[in-house]
């Protein structure tokens, strides 16, 4: 593993931790909860990730070098690129409205899970951490889209938490999930 | 740091990003890619009946495509109506050869409910029935699937299944349901006349408010927490450094 640059916390972490469990607790309620109109998950998912965006979170590894960042999201968007050339026209039309709900469910779900959820998980390494992180990721979308989701939600969160981790940022799987809702919605 | 070890990072995310195409590709719930942020798009088109006079709205669309042969049968390919709302998936193989079949032509046809016989007791249709046919090109024969296909409707209001019309009667179908998009998948064995359907006491279900206001309380509480600890860490930091 490369060598890892810590970027110290601006204060003693267990001072914030129960606040931010329950933040934590509430934004995963929120998510799993989210009305099914565009507006709807536009702002529940803005409220959630604007609490992970504040949120404090522990000493945690720096960001990589641009390169590293590049070749992780290059990765991820290559991967759901082929399964979007795979899968031919998307099985329903949308409109504005809904393009922009699902790039702001996109980015608001990575600052949550690949931000605020990765940097409180990262003490225990990083495999417990994606793999946990894919877990409640695909969780949140079990109330709308039911068990049969799990394994895609399920394998797209580990391939976003591998890039988090691989870049030590979450700008890289917040590119590569919007641009996978972007392929689903656009033709 | 050896240089394998150095680029070990690199190998972990090209398997995982190997690992995703495959349950992906595996996955019942396709074509989604990521199940994740689709939303309920236009409003729903109602199949117009022949006679009838009156031309409001938009009219649901038909779909067709055709489907060229291989050496294991037809090529896998996806027919969708021009509106979306109804998309035949069909796999590799999914026609058997013929000779004389250089190709197969799949047609979607939507079909206004009076067309249709009436729902079973205690059911009711919602949206529109579509008919799913295939003859192979250039013979014109029928074609029927070898291997089962995937049929995804979509419901304007309720829907929990999908229903096949067998000799004059409606047959329900194993079927997945997607409410935040409102569609049904199933896969059907043979092809003919579909529609999604409902037990009759809940179609008219009113939307729970609860859903919303519990949605919108926990994050508006989530952000006010992280704001709130955020502060407490600033105010923390600024006594240390006094």
């Amino acid at each position: 593993m490369r060598p890892t640059p810590t970027r110290p916390t601006s204060a003693p972490p267990g001072t914030a931790a129960p606040l931010v469990v329950v933040a934590t607790g509430l934004g995963l309620l929120a998510l799993a909860a989210r009305p099914a109109a565009p507006a709807g998950i536009a702002l529940t998912s803005a409220l959630a990730g604007a609490a992970a965006w504040l949120a404090p979170l522990p000493a945690h590894r720096g960001a990589r070098p641009p390169g590293t960042w590049a070749a992780a999201a290059g990765i991820g968007l290559v991967a759901v690129a082929i399964a979007r050339l795979v899968a031919g026209p998307p099985a329903g039309s949308y409109d504005a409205a809904a393009v922009a709900a699902a790039v702001v469910a996109a980015v608001a779900e990575e600052a949550f899970f690949r931000r605020l959820v990765h940097g409180w998980l990262e003490p225990l390494g990083p495999v417990a951490t994606i793999v946990l992180g894919a877990a409640a990721f695909a969780a949140v979308h079990l109330p709308a889209w039911g068990p049969s989701a799990l394994p895609v939600d399920l394998a797209a969160g580990v391939l976003f938490g591998w890039q988090r981790w691989a870049s030590g940022t979450w700008t890289a799987s917040a590119a590569t999930h919007v641009a996978a809702n972007l392929l689903q919605v656009i033709a | 740091m050896g240089r394998r070890a150095g680029r070990r990072w690199l190998l972990w995310g090209v398997g995982v990003a190997l690992a995703y195409v495959a349950v992906w590709l595996s996955a019942a719930t396709a074509p989604a890619i990521l199940l994740d942020g689709l939303l309920p798009g236009e409003p729903y088109r109602r199949a117009r009946h022949p006679w009838s006079p009156f031309p409001f709205g938009q009219p649901a669309l038909s779909g067709v495509a055709s489907l060229p042969m291989e050496a294991g049968g037809s090529a896998p390919g996806s027919v969708p109506t021009a509106d979306g709302q109804a998309v035949v998936v069909v796999p590799r193989g999914g026609f058997p050869g013929q000779p004389g079949g250089a190709s197969v032509v799949v047609t979607i046809a939507p079909l206004h409910l009076r067309s249709v016989p009436p729902p079973p007791p205690g059911t009711v249709f919602d949206g529109n029935a579509y008919r799913v046919e295939a003859r192979y090109d250039p013979s014109g024969l029928p074609a029927a699937p070898a291997r089962r296909l995937t049929l995804v409707l979509s419901y304007p209001v309720h829907a929990e299944e999908v229903m096949r019309l067998d000799s004059g009667v409606w047959t329900p179908l194993p079927t997945t349901v997607f409410p935040v998009v409102q569609k049904l998948f199933a896969e059907p064995e043979a092809l003919g006349t579909f529609v999604a359907a409902s037990p009759a006491g809940r179609f008219h279900r009113p939307q729970p408010w609860w859903p919303y206001a519990a949605a919108g309380g926990a994050a508006v509480a989530a952000a006010a927490a992280a704001w709130w600890a955020a502060a407490r860490l600033r105010e923390l930091a600024a006594e240390n450094r006094a």
